[in-house]
């Protein structure tokens, strides 16, 4: 039982950093049903950063926290300028084939720096462990636990009580209708994208924390695996990129601890499975609201 | 530069032509597939498995090969039909990854050590395959399937009231395209000797996608061109070896902003043409 | 009688697009729908042409029902249709968009198109020398290798109405043929319509210009929220109190309507 317990924990904490990654992908999905695949690399990035400003620059971690966020906000401006401003909306996914492109460059900026070598990230962290019962919280789980509620509340009072979040849902639901009530559809496009990289960037300096090792790969699979979160989640739904996180955390943390040894391998292909499974029988997902019909 | 050399890269622009032109194929029906290394995948291990292991010739493996990746674009095609655009992208992309991640386990074929063994492919071999691959579907793009393929594309509903299948056609263009990738994975494993999961990533995908979208998504001849000026130059610039992808990058976006269609697009082909043979009637 | 529509019916989320409705089109008729906007007719022709199923009806085409089917094999058995925002393939050439027309009506399949067999080149060169013979009968052949694309409007139009007669149809339906013409260009049309009568070819068409309607039409419907309020000869539907009533609005209450 104690055990289970354990895994559930970890699941959550897992979970968590699949969600703040998620709500990136469905934020700039939701805006303008566009599929930001460079998203996993500024996650990447975000890592190195901060990496590098607490190994080089000896700086305290949340300096680096804070410096991934707006390094991954920034670059998320970047996404937005040259993979969608500046591409014709005519052909279809030119926008989702650009971002695969700067992602691919972000990706061969990290090998380059890295030598292609995996990067330990340190010990921020005192190592003090909490015990509940029979389940030892460490200071790990809470920190990466906090920061990201944290997170996901400030996101929830921006988007339901500003007046930019409340921008951004009309800019959503109907880009020209918004602009003629007078809303800068360019600023809110901005605003998304940088909130939404800027949360991958930060999410990456936690799974640092967390895991200790960052890959100039890490962008790619978690990438990946966001978009089985999303789709699982519904696309466009923050509450849905939320839940589905935590429950793709859960299942991963789950079938390593009950798999055997053998097959221990294949749970990473547990986000995909559900990503197909969901497109082929329920593909708005959870709490999604965008169905796949066309009009004649 | 030794021969061999300059083989190896004819060898490596053949099978990439093949590539480019199994992507083309679901491609012109409007079917975007972000997961062809999966079929590639398939033909590579299934003709490795043939060859080392039951002493098959490399021509029958690389037949049987496409056969058991069209089959399995049929198996991936079918529940694909209802998904459009973007959320057939993703589950194209998430078909890829788990048969990478399959690969990378499955002990028989030596999970993560890979599979070892395989020769065969040459010059000839390549060059005779990807040339008939290139005028079948050249012949088949100026049929009546092939119009009827750039029908659905163009619009599946105007397609239909044409009396044009729309499920079967693009079954057939998407199980085509998964063959012809796997006889192309088929020729790769022979040629590289090993392989292993990393061989069939996500990257691979979109270096493929990459020859077709830059040479030209809209005719046959695309795909070629994409193929070759992209698997060349990298040999040509090879001083900046360690940014290959940064390149690729970089032409992919650049492409995106500045020509979506490529570089070779019906505008222009027709164009060509009508300056090349102004006095014959041509129709695409 | 070559179409039968039953009892025809169609909600979307609680909203009727279609009521109950009753037409009989005899071959070789020009029988024309029309209605305010709004009224159902484009929706009927989707239902007709396989596009949308009915909740409830059926509608019956040379005996056999066609309700069910799918609008590729409806094609099939001989309707053909136009649509109401032209639906060309804007990125074909004219020709090539009138060769796909033919598609039904011929046969080589993937070996043959590789294998570039004798049968397929001799079928090639029919589906070729037809679609000119079609272009040339909608009066666009000056135009046959430009991309559909770059026509104008009205050639656009027209080009739509020669890649529905490529599937040698006998019943056409035209979705507002005259939609967004000039009155020269509408003569034009008017002229067509009837040369394509004059092969035998029978069509319901969608309009709104009267003046076309009671020219060529040897029967109507009207359409109205959904439902056939009216249905005879012209002359009939022009006197019509219930049409006047839906078209200009109430200024008596018409009881039987």
């Amino acid at each position: 039982m104690g055990f289970l317990l354990q895994q559930l924990i970890n699941g959550f904490m897992l979970g968590a950093t699949y969600s703040l990654l998620a709500i990136g992908y469905t934020l700039v999905f939701g805006l303008l049903k566009l599929l930001n695949m460079a998203h996993g690399e500024v996650y990447m990035i975000g890592a190195f950063f901060g990496w590098t400003i607490v190994t080089m620059i000896h700086l305290p971690i949340y300096l680096a926290l804070l410096g991934a966020f707006v390094i991954g906000g920034i670059l998320g401006i970047i996404v937005e300028f040259f993979c969608f401003r500046l591409v014709s909306k005519d052909y279809p996914l030119a926008s989702m084939l650009s971002t695969i492109g700067l992602g691919v460059i972000l990706q061969n900026f990290a090998l380059v720096f890295s030598g292609g070598e995996m990067v330990r990230f340190p010990e921020m962290l005192r190592t003090s462990n909490f015990y509940i019962g029979p389940v030892i919280i460490s200071e790990v789980h809470l920190v990466i636990f906090g920061i990201a509620l944290c997170l996901m509340l400030m996101l929830n009072i921006l988007i339901y009580k500003t007046k930019l979040g409340k921008s951004m849902r009309a800019v959503a639901e109907d880009k020209n209708v918004a602009s003629m009530y007078g809303i800068n559809v360019n600023v809110v496009t901005m605003a998304t994208f940088f909130i939404s990289s800027s949360l991958a960037g930060i999410t990456g300096v936690l799974t640092a924390l967390a895991y200790h090792s960052i890959t100039p790969f890490m962008g790619v699979e978690q990438g990946l695996k966001g978009l089985a979160v999303i789709v699982l989640g519904g696309l466009g739904s923050v509450s849905g990129a939320m839940a589905g996180g935590i429950i793709l955390g859960l299942s991963e943390v789950i079938a390593i601890a009950y798999l055997p040894a053998d097959f221990t391998g294949y749970k990473d292909a547990i986000a995909f499975a559900i990503l197909i499974g969901i497109l082929l029988f329920k593909p708005t997902g959870l709490f999604g609201k965008f169905g796949l019909e066309e009009k004649v | 530069m030794s021969e061999g050399y300059l083989t190896g890269i004819f060898i490596q622009i053949g099978i990439n032509v093949i590539l480019a032109l199994s992507l083309y194929l679901p491609f012109s029906t409007g079917q975007i597939s972000l997961g062809h290394a999966g079929f590639m995948a398939i033909g590579g291990y299934f003709s490795s498995i043939l060859t080392v292991n039951f002493g098959f010739p490399l021509l029958v493996a690389m037949v049987l090969a496409g056969v058991l990746s069209c089959f399995f674009g049929i198996l991936v095609g079918y529940p694909a039909l209802r998904l459009k655009g973007i959320y057939l992208a993703i589950a194209t992309m998430g078909f890829g990854i788990i048969v990478q991640i399959f690969f990378q386990n499955f002990n028989y074929t030596g999970g993560p050590m890979g599979f070892q063994g395989m020769k065969g492919t040459n010059f000839i071999l390549t060059y005779v395959t990807a040339i008939v691959f290139s005028y079948l579907i050249w012949r088949l793009m100026n049929s009546r399937i092939g119009r009827a393929f750039e029908a659905v594309n163009e619009d599946e509903i105007a397609a239909a009231a044409m009396g044009i299948n729309i499920t079967r056609i693009k079954i057939l263009a998407f199980s085509l395209g998964a063959g012809l990738a796997g006889v192309a994975g088929a020729l790769d494993a022979h040629y590289v000797y090993y392989i292993d999961s990393h061989n069939y990533s996500f990257l691979r995908s979109v270096e493929m996608l990459l020859f077709l979208i830059m040479g030209g998504s809209q005719v046959v001849w695309g795909p070629i061109l994409g193929a070759v000026i992209l698997t060349s130059l990298p040999e040509v610039l090879r001083f900046m070896a360690g940014y290959r992808m940064i390149f690729y990058g970089c032409l992919m976006m650049f492409l995106m902003i500045f020509r979506p269609q490529g570089i070779l697009d019906r505008r222009l082909l027709l164009r060509l043409k009508n300056y090349l043979v102004p006095w014959k009637v041509s129709h695409s | 009688m070559q179409l039968m529509i039953k009892d025809i019916s169609k909600s979307f989320g609680g909203l009727s697009a279609v009521s109950q409705v009753d037409i009989e089109v005899s071959s070789g008729e020009v029988h024309a729908l029309i209605g305010p906007n709004g009224a159902g007719k484009t929706t009927l022709f989707n239902i007709i042409s396989g596009v949308i199923k009915p909740d409830q009806g059926k509608i019956s085409f040379d005996g056999q029902e066609i309700q069910d089917m799918k609008p590729h094999t409806i094609t099939q058995l001989g309707i053909a249709r136009t649509f109401q925002n032209i639906r060309i393939f804007k990125n074909l050439t004219v020709i090539e968009n009138v060769m796909i027309g033919e598609y039904c009506r011929t046969k080589t399949g993937v070996l043959g198109s590789m294998f570039h067999t004798l049968d397929k080149m001799r079928e090639e060169k029919n589906i070729l020398s037809k679609a000119l013979e079609i272009l040339g009968f909608v009066g666009i052949s000056s135009e046959t290798f430009l991309l559909a694309s770059q026509l104008p409007y009205g050639l656009q139009k027209r080009l739509e109405l020669a890649r529905a007669l490529a599937t040698e149809p006998k019943l056409i339906l035209l979705d507002e043929p005259a939609a967004g013409m000039n009155q020269q260009e509408t003569l034009y049309m008017i002229e067509l319509i009837d040369k394509i009568k004059k092969l035998g070819k029978t069509i319901l068409f969608i309009e709104h210009d009267m003046r076309l309607v009671m020219d060529i039409s040897d029967r109507i419907t009207v359409l109205n929220f959904g439902k056939k309020i009216a249905g005879g000869k012209p002359l009939d539907i022009q006197n019509n109190p219930c049409v006047i009533e839906a078209y200009l609005g109430k200024k008596e209450n018409y009881l039987q309507c």
